[in-house]
């Protein structure tokens, strides 16, 4: 196995093929090396010289050599972005679809690479950004309304259609809980909670990001310009990415903004509820974000174990565990608002 | 036994030393130092207090659990293995139904728990009610 950035002398020579056939045959490639951030994923950045003289930066992902549980590989995650394109999504689409490009067997897609800032504490509090947070509360609603346009009745994708969306995401939880090496019981209450507090079965099912959340979001002065990292995406209830989104992680210490750090809830369901059509109640707003924060801590604790069994030492993934207990505690947090004003928003 | 400072002593200071006074060019870097520091501060206080939050975390697990408090100190793999056991049983019970979820002393007491973790890894969340309200 190689590992994800050692040395391969013939990568360069794969990717200016790749590209020529692509873009033509005087194409250049001027520039190849691993885009940092690449903890989960074999991400590159490249910069082709078209015969015009026009250069092209580009985006390069490929099959980890380890996926994550519960992501997508690189092919499947291909036909999910260009079918987001195709419904309005704010997202670059995936080109190039090739197998062993960066990796023998690995599948890789190119992507243009935008502009913008997606670091969560420059998102959340850069002054330059003000007048994007502003029009956050439309511009997330009207992105996710085009991403759950998507449905399995509409669009054929490489993904399972669940029976019933909440007992999908539920048994997921409780899964990577039974994986914990060590039992959480703030996490059993979530889950105990979210069983006996689950939206009716027959739910919507639509096209669902999976990971929609600053940190994935992209950001230019005039607003949101892309919605990136699609490798959770899945069939299931729209209102998890709502959920997720107000998940407390993502708010980077703007903590009076429940929205990923950019707005307050109700304006952005407001949006939402207008742009998509679909009622959100506060139960159900309450119901996808104590899952999302439960997910995320147990997913969080998975991550560290993913450093300490196998060969990635990387620093930031072994502080991530230690974040478990403060999602578990925005859980019950939620829980016990909602055990005293059940009908209230969050 | 050696001389002054102690472990925790010295993990603080080069934690501090990590945080507050090493400068360094490249951003990506200049994140990962501040991991560092972060995680060896969150040592540094493990050490400190971690004994004593252990001790409160199992009377907790017990309270919860209706069972007495084990007799006598206890070292620190026998602490390690009672609270991993009390927390899987805790679990158990919730996930069987024998407690319900909106318990209100099962809420509180976990929320204690979790702020003593919390008290370790990251003493600046604010725990208080009203965040992310609204």
């Amino acid at each position: 196995m190689i590992a994800a950035n050692a040395p391969d002398p013939t990568l360069h020579a794969r990717v200016l093929a790749t590209l020529r056939a692509a873009l033509g045959p005087d194409t250049q490639l001027t520039r190849l090396e691993p885009l940092g951030g690449g903890a989960c994923q074999e991400i590159w950045r490249a910069e082709a010289r078209l015969a015009d003289g026009a250069s092209r930066a580009l985006v390069i992902r490929g099959d980890p050599a380890v996926a994550l549980p519960g992501s997508l590989g690189r092919r499947e995650e291909f036909e999910v972005i260009n079918a987001a394109v195709a419904a309005g999504a704010p997202t670059p689409a995936a080109r190039w679809l090739t197998e062993g490009l960066l990796r023998p067997g690995a599948w890789a897609y190119t992507m243009d690479l935008w502009p913008g800032v997606t670091l969560g504490a420059k998102v959340t509090r850069d002054p330059s950004l003000a007048g994007a947070r502003e029009r956050a509360p439309t511009q997330l609603a009207e992105a996710l309304a085009a991403i759950h346009t998507v449905t399995p009745e509409r669009v054929t994708l490489p993904l399972p259609v669940p029976e019933d969306p909440v007992a999908a995401a539920l048994s997921a939880l409780r899964e990577s809980m039974e994986r914990l090496p060590c039992a959480r019981p703030a996490q059993a209450v979530g889950l105990a909670w979210l069983m006996k507090h689950r939206p009716p079965p027959g739910g919507e099912i639509t096209l669902v990001h999976g990971d929609f959340r600053t940190g994935n979001l992209l950001f230019e002065p005039e607003g949101l310009t892309g919605v990136l990292d699609w490798e959770f995406a899945h069939w299931g209830s729209p209102l998890e990415d709502i959920g997720w989104l107000c998940v407390r992680d993502w708010r980077f210490g703007a903590l009076d903004r429940a929205v990923g750090g950019l707005c307050r809830r109700a304006p952005f369901v407001a949006a939402y509820s207008a742009r998509s059509g679909r009622a959100v109640s506060p139960q159900e707003l309450t119901f996808w974000e104590v899952y999302g924060n439960l997910r995320w801590a147990a997913g969080a604790i998975l991550q560290g174990q993913r450093v300490l069994a196998g060969p990635e030492r990387d620093l930031e993934l072994l502080a991530i565990p230690w974040r478990a207990a403060e999602l578990e505690y925005e859980a019950l947090r939620l829980i016990a608002r909602h055990a005293q004003s059940p009908t209230s928003a969050p | 036994m050696r001389p002054p400072p102690d472990n925790v002593a010295v993990l603080a200071a080069v934690a501090t030393f990590l945080a507050k006074e090493l400068r360094v060019e490249d951003p990506a870097q200049a994140f990962r130092v501040k991991v560092a520091a972060h995680l060896l501060g969150g040592v540094a206080r493990g050490l400190k207090v971690g004994e004593a939050l252990d001790e409160q975390a199992m009377g907790l697990l017990a309270m919860l659990l209706h069972e007495d408090a084990p007799e006598g100190p206890l070292s620190s793999d026998d602490r390690a293995r009672r609270l991993h056991d009390q927390q899987a049983r805790l679990s158990a019970r919730v996930l069987a139904g024998e407690i319900p979820p909106e318990d209100e002393t099962l809420l509180q007491g976990l929320r204690a728990l979790l702020a003593s973790e919390l008290a370790l890894s990251n003493p600046r969340f604010d725990l208080d009610d009203q965040v992310g309200e609204l």
